[in-house]
């Protein structure tokens, strides 16, 4: 195409693209009809676990009862406490209103935080009439940082307690 | 004779390039003759009036109160979008006891100005201490992102896409419209770690006699991705938004196709 016959067509080819244009525009529009958003976030938290590290108060102990609390020295990771006292038919226990009685044993109700400690669970001693002097009461704590499925109390499975489980021993004075 | 070749001249250049101009404005004019069909309907003027779109992912930690996470909002006014970024899980306690539910509940907010339906994809998975993704570190049989655990009230509001499921996210839909300025019932209402992760210590430890916990130093990872889709022509908007077939039912009920 020469000069000339450029210039006759360029009225036309402006038509034609402006027609293109239009037609574009319009199946854009059609397209990008549909209003959307949206919004994302993340967030996490690092874990630590570290085996209950527990201490057992030193008993108070009488000719009558022993009181007994346990402590929660370090670590992050917060542990349920249970404790026994034997032979329990020489026991009876005065517990207070976080410990509950479970086949033979005390559950403490609440997990124990670092620095934290149970109330006091009071063990009365029902002394025998001969040999008071030979008699011993044997006062076993355990730990777990391991919660049930609802997280409301410890599972004492054998690898759970393995790692803590300390005895008491002491006489009636 | 020179004005009739000149004319002649125009009829074959101009002609095909106008034929060719008047086919692409018919398909186009088409088209947009079809969708004025379509959009005229009272939920078509509600459009027009409030095209202001939005939607905000709020939280509410351990009872702490409603806040807004992260949000996307369409101010047509000013022509632009208004965006916020958060992080989610940001005032949970420290999670210290394993196998306990903390309070962590998650919804979806309307902060535009007309109705829509949102869905939200969950993501649960671990880092290292680096902050790279681990999915390896326990036997195969254990899937890493079952470790974290999340719960959710059985409301019938939120249906679950078995489809888009994997091991470590899934799909949640909004079953109902969610009007401007309405918040959805909660999509998860409590996060835990499972105490199972307490089994896994490593061998040295174990002889050692001191246990030294796998998951030490390892974060637990929750991402929340909702995104919001008008509410007319909806089965389409979806469709082309999301990708999904969805029956929309006459009340505005969603389900999934």
């Amino acid at each position: 195409m020469d000069a000339k016959g450029l210039k006759r067509a360029t009225p036309a080819l402006i038509v034609a693209a402006l027609a293109v244009f239009m037609a574009l525009w319009f199946t854009c529009g059609n397209a990008m009809a549909y209003f959307t958003s949206y919004a994302e976030a993340a967030g996490g938290q690092e874990i630590k676990i570290e085996a209950a590290t527990t201490t057992p108060d030193e008993p108070s102990v009488t000719a009558e009862k022993k009181v007994v609390k346990v402590r929660h020295d370090e670590g992050a990771t917060a542990c349920w406490v249970r404790v026994q006292a034997t032979p329990t038919e020489n026991c009876s226990f005065a517990a207070s209103d976080k410990w509950h009685e479970q086949g033979g044993w005390y559950y403490y109700d609440e997990p124990l935080a670092a620095g934290e400690e149970t109330t006091e669970l009071n063990i009365a001693l029902s002394l025998p009439e001969d040999g008071a002097d030979s008699f011993k009461v044997l006062v076993t704590y355990e730990t777990t940082i391991k919660s049930n499925s609802d997280g409301t109390a410890g599972v004492w499975d054998s690898q759970a307690v393995a790692y803590e489980g300390v005895k008491l021993e002491g006489g009636a004075q | 004779m020179a004005s009739q070749q000149k004319t002649g001249s125009l009829s074959k250049g101009t002609i095909a390039l106008f034929a060719i101009a008047l086919a692409l404005l018919l398909i186009g004019g088409a088209g947009t003759a079809r969708a004025a069909l379509v959009y005229v309907s009272d939920s078509y003027t509600a459009q027009v009036n409030l095209p202001d779109i939005g939607v905000t992912l709020v939280e509410n930690t351990d009872n702490q109160g409603w806040h807004g996470v992260s949000s996307r909002d369409y101010d047509n006014a000013a022509n632009q979008w208004s965006a916020t970024d958060g992080e989610l899980l940001k005032g949970l306690p420290a999670v210290n006891v394993l196998g306990k539910s903390y309070d962590e509940q998650i919804a979806v907010k309307n902060s535009g100005n007309i109705d829509e339906y949102v869905r939200v994809k969950l993501t649960k998975y671990w880092v290292d201490p680096n902050g790279n993704k681990v999915t390896t570190i326990l036997p195969d049989s254990v899937k890493m992102p079952d470790l974290i655990k999340t719960n959710a009230p059985a409301t019938g509001a939120w249906v679950k896409d078995p489809k888009s499921e994997t091991a470590e996210s899934a799909v949640y839909y909004y079953t109902a419209v969610l009007s401007s300025g309405a918040q959805t019932s909660d999509l998860m209402s409590s996060l835990k770690i499972d105490s199972k992760i307490v089994d896994y210590v490593t061998p040295e430890s174990i002889e050692a006699g001191v246990p030294e916990y796998t998951f030490n130093g390892y974060k637990f990872m929750l991402e929340a991705e909702v995104e919001a889709v008008q509410t007319h022509n909806a089965q389409k908007a979806i469709k082309s938004a999301w990708g999904v077939d969805v029956n929309v039912g006459s009340n505005g009920s969603l389900s999934l196709a």
